[in-house]
This record gives structure tokens, sequence and C-alpha cells, in this order.
């Protein structure tokens, strides 16, 4: 195609704040291994308790693993209320109120802190449960857009997640499933059956798949993601053993880590590879997590 | 010979104490890192056994300190079953086995491959975390409930007389203030002492049964049993 002058006059200037943008812009941490996105649920750092005090560390430590990617749970962002002298009632109240009334500002300050790092925040993870308000849930909603997450995640069962088909879809995001191994509670995400009732009831419903609980609960893995991958957003990368057995590193439990994490870079799926694991180690955090992520990293060597 | 003995034994109740307590000090819920393995204990079994608990990931949930991280978790610094658990007896049934069935989010997965040894040394470290998080407990009360010697009595003659006589009991009450003898009647310096392996330790099942009685009481003692026991103790004099 040719461009008149005129035309290339045109597009320049088009680009100019475009390159403007992209001069402030940090560089971001690139941990995509041969097409698979990886990041973290710095649950792993179990080390590292899961605080707006410790924010500063964790950034710092995904750094050293060359992660940058995060589901960010709420406890990293949010104040605590809670303390000597405060009933549970008391400090759960002063948390809803801040809730609704907290500024997108404090938010984007902590995305900044992120940003900076060259760390994108993916999820936002959060319990919601049935004392949560509307509009409170709402304020989540907006909270997880505010710092640039595509989705809201937490450990919720059906019952929740039927509450919350209208939400997502009113802030532009996804709602994520996610599954425990809990297979004698019927409302619990446990199995793929509960992921059906689940993803049927909201196109703005995602999976993510724990593929560390999944297998305790005797669930097949690459079949979940063979029939479910146009609905997942990401899965939980860890190790258990199967009968609701303990979690192990990588490789010594019976998910099929290495099959997952090549069947994602495969089929070119856009579904995020989020390092979680639970299972003990004598090591620091931050070795930990390097350990099972170079495990990740010669699977797709 | 034996002062010597008597003030080793307290110094290291001391390091002891002061060390256990500097890792409670690190375990804060709002800011800086766990360190799951400090402080290294002057006991070799029990700082294996402390790794063992670590490497199986107990302590995230229960706490290395039984203090329960995950909101989800038993709390093993209160609950009946650990205070019955003789050698992991209770405490290896659920381990092996897990608790499938629950109304929690995540069941206690089971740990059925573990060794009969590591088994036995998640159980160890259970108890001795146990030991230490009530004593502190026990000797924080300082407002606690009034003592009736009366079941102090009942509860000694229940509970210590196999193994002290009541003429002991003077000897010891006039030896302690008050704030020594319930330490004292919480842990004896015997409860602190590294166990030796020498044969003739091995064997002595006077040292072995006195510490695993001392150790039974203290995980199981309410505050109202040691104010009753303080009482009688007292009114001995």
């Amino acid at each position: 195609m040719m461009l008149t002058r005129r035309r290339f006059g045109q597009l320049a200037l088009a680009g100019i704040p475009g390159l403007a943008m992209a001069q402030t812009l940090k560089p971001r941490i690139n941990s995509t291994i041969n097409g698979v996105q990886f990041g973290l649920q710095p649950y792993c750092y179990h080390d590292l308790p899961m605080t707006v005090e410790n924010r500063p560390i964790l950034i710092q430590r995904m750094v050293q693993n060359g992660l940058g990617i995060v589901e960010l749970h709420a406890t990293w962002v949010e104040p605590r209320f809670t303390g000597p002298g405060v009933s549970p009632e008391a400090a759960r109240e002063k948390l809803r109120n801040w809730r609704l009334t907290a500024s997108p500002d404090y938010y984007r300050k902590a995305k900044q802190d992120f940003d900076d790092a060259g760390i994108s925040i993916f999820t936002y993870y959060i319990n919601i449960g049935d004392n949560n308000t509307d509009a409170e849930i709402d304020a989540i909603f907006e909270a997880a857009k505010a710092l640039g997450a595509k989705g809201v995640i937490g450990s919720y069962g059906l019952a929740v997640a039927h509450r919350l088909i209208p939400f997502p879809g009113r802030h532009g995001m996804f709602a994520g499933l996610h599954n425990h191994d809990n297979l004698s509670d019927p409302d619990s995400f446990s199995n793929e059956a509960s992921f059906e009732k689940g993803l049927a009831m909201s196109p703005n419903f995602k999976a993510t798949l724990d593929v560390r609980h999944f297998t305790a609960a005797n669930g097949d893995c690459l079949a979940f993601l063979e029939k479910h991958h146009e609905r997942m957003s990401s899965v939980h990368l860890g190790d258990r053993r199967k009968n609701n057995g303990r979690s192990t590193p990588f490789g010594q439990g019976d998910a099929p880590i290495i099959e997952i994490l090549r069947m994602i870079r495969d089929n070119q799926w856009p579904i995020v590879a989020l390092l979680e694991f639970e299972h003990g180690t004598l090591r620091t955090g931050v070795e930990e997590v390097q350990v099972e992520f170079d495990y990740c990293k010669r699977a797709l060597a | 010979m034996q002062r010597r003995i008597q003030l080793y034994a307290f110094l290291l109740a001391v390091i002891v104490t002061a060390t256990f307590a500097g890792a409670q000090e690190v375990e804060r819920p709002t800011g800086g890192v766990v360190d799951f393995l400090a402080p290294i204990l002057p006991d070799p079994v029990l700082q294996h056994s402390k790794e063992t608990y670590v490497l199986y990931g107990c302590a995230y949930c229960h706490g290395v300190d039984l203090k329960v991280r995950n909101g989800e978790a038993a709390d093993l610094m209160h609950s009946g079953l650990v205070g019955a658990d003789d050698h992991g007896n209770l405490i290896g049934g659920i381990l092996r086995h897990g608790i499938p069935q629950t109304a929690k989010l995540s069941p206690m997965p089971q740990f059925s491959d573990l060794s009969d040894q590591e088994i036995s040394d998640i159980a160890r470290w259970i108890h001795y975390a146990r030991q230490q998080g009530r004593y502190a407990e026990l000797m924080a009360a300082k407002a606690g409930p009034t003592g009736n010697a009366a079941v102090g009595k009942t509860y000694f003659a229940t509970n210590c007389s196999t193994c002290h006589a009541p003429a002991d009991l003077v000897r010891i009450v006039t030896k302690y203030d008050v704030p020594t003898l319930k330490a004292q009647v919480l842990r004896p310096a015997l409860l602190e002492i590294v166990p030796s392996f020498k044969l003739d330790a091995l064997h002595d099942t006077k040292q072995i049964v006195g510490r695993q009685r001392h150790g039974a009481l203290l995980e199981n003692y309410t505050a109202q049993d040691v104010a009753s026991l303080m009482a009688y103790l007292q009114s001995a004099k």
C-alpha cells in the first residue's frame, strides 16, 4: 500500500502520544515461557504474611523470581481493622465502610507499585460471601478495575456464584470460579460437574482450575482442559497426591503439571499458569518459588 | 555438683524460654518475614521434629508455634485430641487418614505415605510447641481464678502423688517464691534438659516418666487447676 505524504503525516502525528506513553511505561517483566504466561499467587511465599506492610517485599521477591503477573489477594491492599479490643463484627463493619468509601486513587497507587516493578495484576482475589452487601461487591469489582485486574476471583461456592451473576458484566470483567477438594460439600467447586454448573450461570464466569485440589479430588485435569479451555482464565499450578493426599513439590505428586503446560503451549491457549503451592519446604519462599518455576521452564524447553 | 546441675538447668531453661519467645516475636501477623526454622533448638531431636513439621506443610496452616495461620485449621494448642494424644497414637491416625468430611473449604489432607518415624517426629513437635505455648499462657494469666486448696489437694492426689510425696512439697514450697514455684510446677527444670542417649539415661525410667507426665500435665492444665494446685501447695507451708 502506498502512503501519501499527507497520510504519512497523519499517522506519524497519531503515533506521537503512543510513543510518549511508551517512553513513560516501565519495562514489564517477561515471564512468558515458550508461549505460556506464568504468574504467581503470592500465597506461595508462605514465609511472607499477606499484608499491606509486606507488599514492597512481595514486589521485590517477584522481581527476584522473574514473575511478571500476579493474582493479588485483597489483604495485600486493604487495611486491617482487626486488633485487640475490636470485635470481629466491628472489624467487619469497618472494613465494609472502608471499601464503600475508598478512593480509586488508593488502589491506583497500589497498582503503581506493581507497575513500577514491571508486574501486572491479573486478578484480584477476595473471598466474597453472604456477609457482603451488593454495594460492597460492586466496590470490590471497582477496586479490581482500578488495580488493572481483568477479573475477580475467590473461594466461594455455587450459591455465592449465583449471586455474583450480574456483577462482572457490568464492570467489564470476569469472575473466577476456583475449586477446592471438598467433595462432601455439594455447594463447593470441587469437580467437573460443579464447574459446569457454575460456568453455565454466566458467560462472564471463567474457571480458575486449581490443579492441586482437582487432583486431590481425583479429577482429570487434562480432560478438563480439553473440554473447558475456552472458559478458563488460569490454572493454579501445584502438585498434590490423589485421594485427598498431601501437597508435594512439583513432580512428586499426581498432578500432570508437565502435560498441562505443554497442552497450553501447543494449543496456544491464553490460559495463565499461576504458581500456587502449599507443600512444605526448608528453603526460603523465594528459593522454593524459583525451584518450582524452573521445573516449569524445563517442562516447556 | 548438684547445685551446678541445677544452675545449668536453670540457665538452659532461660535460654530455651528466651529463644522460643524470640520465635513467637518473629511470626507477626502484619509485617516481616517468618523464619519457620528459627531459633535452632539445643536438642537436635526436637529441631529435626520441627523441620519435619515444617517440611510437610503443617506450619502453614497450624502455625509452627501452633498459633493458627489459616483460619480453617484446627487449633492444636487447645485441641482436646492433642491433649489426650500419647506419642502420636491419636495424632498419627488423623495424619494417616486426614479429615475428608468437613464443612470447611478445604479438608485436612491425608499423609498416608509418611513413615512411622516422620509421624512420630510431627507429633513430638506438636507436643513440644504446645507445652511452650501453654506455659506462656498460664504464666501470663496474672489475674487468674482464685484457687481452692481442697480442690488442689484432690488434683494433687490424682495426678501427682504417684511420684511426689506430700513431704516433698514442704521442701519445694519453702524453697521458691510464688512466681518461681508456679513456673516450677508448670515446667520443672527436668523438662528443659536435653535428653542424654547414654545407656543409663536411656533406661532411667524415673526421668523418662517424669518428663512425659509433666509434659502431659502442662498440655492439659486449666488456669483453675493451676490456681487450686498453687493454693494447696502454699497451704502446705
